[in-house]
């Protein structure tokens, strides 16, 4: 290891070279080997802005229009949501007023790499919700996950 | 081309008065060709339209009217006034230098990039002649004032490489970038799939790139070869090669292999975006990578022999842009496993991120280890290193205040219930990142710096005397001053003698510090005379 010209090692690099090992090795042992998280209760406003997000995401619009408002549906123009690289979403706050809710959510982009790593930003978005037969429906979403416009915020 | 002491000659005016009237007059000479070339451009520009419809209207036929017939006769008139004048104080005075520094760089600027332009659009089917009369009119000015900083008798004696080299610098700094792109350009053509390759050909586009390769790459052999800006040795020259062949060049290098290395390890680790996506960045990378090495590697071998200084700068710029690349790079380590701790409701997971973080990392640490070598302390009393472990030190804790703060900030968020739910790692996980890289760079550069200026009061020898008054003759004092200072460490005052008339035998350094050797006082006097004479003569306390 290095060594001064006291002849005395450097403690202070050797403890952050050790931190950084460390670090890195935890990292890649906790984020290549942490599964899915559990998918939320479909019947809570949560659970279904989450299967929402995950259906526009992945491109499938016709499952995100499912947990759209039966209304909204009946008068939809289809907009092209995104974009979605590097996007990430989770969940900030669920608020339930009787037959309507409002769930908050963090939108995180990361992006780029080379020599500074990922540069990156995050943002508060919130989803509103009504019961529709029963069923927590969306009524407006973010521009950036509506399918039909008449749902953007 | 080095500066040369100021010529006393006709029109020479005390001090400030002279200096304020040559300030005004360049800057209002400055001006007054700038004005007159858009003028002269605007009218030319007119005679090459040859399609009426793209002629704009008469209102801009009428500013152009009027800068070239008012604006160009001024300036012919004020130019001929100080050139008649450019034989005495005018010509040694900085203003002149400046003058045709700014003058010189705006033309070459201006020029390049109107006919670069052109040849561009040329390729794409567009003909511009509005850039070609611009490009004209502004080579006539460049060459105007090339002639003027090279004339015989009256070429500036202040500042006379700077044009030269910001030239040198503007020519590389378009070469690259005409390079990268034309590179960039053929690579993606070569990686991306044929069905995401839609719009302007490819091969126009690497033209286009490649007319500014060759434009910046004349400008720069021109003043780097011919101007002769490669055999300029220290001052600007200097900080210009760091600047833009180690800095700049280095950072371009590095930041196209991190970015190939990250678009590699998300192909091998990370399949969750389209071929079409991950592939986009890796042709730039290439580019970036390749042609900065060159322009890196070129540079280094030059600064190997230049002066210790730069030898060092280089060192010190290259071990910084490597420790900005694994600080970073640690920063998005710790993010990402600050993500991976929360599951998101939906999007990519931590794996892009951290493979990004592992890339910066790879790349940075070793630039870092194989420029700074820890451990290494032959220059730790070197004033480039003091420097720059003040301020990387400094910078990193500045950096890390910000980012505590902002941690500090979501806490008090969340505590405070502002509406701001969620998870609090979430919303803290990239200022602390940021935070730990930070504050491991900065303990460790402060630890380094403890240890420098530790070392360098154990070698410093003990100070007797603290302040010498040293009266000796005009001839022989600056030599005596500083053979004091090194031998004692104290400040000196320097006074010559009046009374010794001609140059009388010198007397040496060596026997001055001799002298003072074991002389122990808050205040010396020591007197030299002819014949070698040396007086030491202490002074007591009270006569503080």
């Amino acid at each position: 290891m290095n060594e001064t010209t006291a002849g005395k090692p450097d403690r202070t690099l050797i403890f952050v070279i050790a931190t950084v090992a460390a670090l890195v090795v935890i990292a890649l042992i906790v984020v290549f080997t942490r599964g899915q998280g559990e998918p939320l209760d479909e019947s809570t406003p949560a659970g279904v802005v989450q299967r929402y997000t995950q259906a526009v995401i992945a491109g499938d619009d016709e499952t995100a229009r499912g947990y759209l408002s039966s209304h909204i549906v009946a008068e939809c123009t289809t907009a092209v949501p995104g974009p979605f690289d590097g996007m990430r979403v989770t969940l900030a706050s669920t608020t339930e007023h009787g037959e309507s809710a409002d769930v908050g959510v963090v939108v995180s982009y990361s992006g780029g790499g080379g020599l500074f790593g990922q540069s990156g930003y995050q943002y508060d978005e919130t989803f509103r919700l009504v019961r529709d037969d029963g069923a927590w429906r969306i009524t407006a979403t973010p521009w950036e996950f509506a399918v039909c416009s008449e749902t953007s915020l | 081309m080095s500066g040369t002491a100021p010529v006393a000659g006709r029109g020479a005016q005390p001090g400030a008065q002279g200096t304020v009237r040559r300030v005004i007059v360049f800057l209002l000479l400055y001006v007054l060709v700038d004005v007159a070339a858009v003028g002269v451009s605007g009218l030319l520009g007119r005679l090459l339209e040859t399609r009426p419809e793209f002629l704009d209207g008469s209102g801009s036929l009428a500013l152009s009217l009027a800068f070239a017939l008012i604006g160009l006769p001024l300036a012919l008139v004020l130019w001929w006034f100080v050139w008649r004048r450019l034989d005495g104080a005018d010509r040694s005075s900085v203003a002149w230098g400046l003058y045709l520094a700014a003058i010189l760089t705006t033309a070459l600027v201006t020029f390049t990039v109107s006919l670069l332009g052109m040849f561009a659009d040329l390729i794409a089917g567009t003909w511009s002649p509005d850039r070609l009369a611009t490009g004209i009119t502004w080579l006539l000015v460049w060459a105007a004032h090339r002639w003027m900083w090279s004339h015989r008798t009256k070429s500036p004696l202040h500042l006379t490489a700077v044009p030269m080299v910001l030239g040198a610098a503007y020519g590389l700094g378009v070469g690259v970038s005409g390079a990268v792109g034309a590179l960039a350009v053929l690579f993606g053509a070569a990686i991306m799939p044929v069905h995401a390759q839609i719009g302007t050909p490819w091969w126009v586009i690497a033209l286009q790139s490649l007319v500014w390769f060759v434009g910046g790459a004349l400008v720069w052999w021109w003043h780097w070869a011919r101007e002769r800006v490669l055999r300029l040795r220290g001052g600007f020259a200097d900080v210009a090669l760091v600047l833009t062949g180690i800095l700049a060049a280095g950072a371009l290098t590095l930041f196209g292999i991190g970015t190939a290395l990250y678009v590699g390890l998300r192909a091998a680790f990370d399949r969750s975006a389209p071929w079409d996506d991950l592939l986009d960045p890796l042709g730039p990378a290439l580019a970036a990578a390749g042609i900065g090495a060159v322009v890196w590697v070129y540079h280094r071998r030059i600064a190997r022999e230049r002066s210790t200084a730069t030898r060092g700068a280089t060192r010190l710029v290259e071990a910084g842009l490597g420790l900005i690349g694994a600080a970073s790079g640690l920063g998005v380590v710790i993010n990402a496993l600050l993500a991976a701790l929360s599951a998101p409701l939906a999007g990519s997971d931590a794996r892009a991120l951290l493979l990004g973080g592992v890339a910066a990392l790879v790349v940075g640490a070793p630039v870092w280890w194989l420029s700074w070598r820890p451990g290494r302390e032959e220059d730790a009393g070197a004033a480039g290193r003091r420097i720059y472990l003040v301020a990387v030190f400094g910078v990193s804790a500045v950096v890390a205040v910000v980012a505590l703060l902002t941690v500090g900030y979501r806490i008090f968020e969340i505590m405070l219930d502002t509406g701001a739910g969620g998870s609090l790692i979430e919303r803290i996980r990239a200022p602390f990142g940021l935070l730990v890289a930070t504050a491991l760079v900065a303990a460790y550069h402060f630890a380094v710096w403890r240890r420098d200026r530790a070392a360098l009061i154990a070698e410093a020898p003990r100070k007797t005397i603290d302040r010498v008054i040293l009266i000796a003759g005009e001839s022989s004092s600056p030599a005596l001053e500083h053979a004091v200072a090194a031998a004692t460490g104290a400040t000196v005052t320097r006074w010559m003698r009046a009374d010794l008339g001609q140059p009388a035998a010198e007397t040496s350094p060596e026997a001055v510090a001799t002298a003072l050797a074991g002389v122990s006082a808050h205040r010396v006097v020591v007197i030299t005379g002819p014949g070698g004479h040396i007086e030491v003569i202490p002074l007591a306390e009270s006569a503080r």
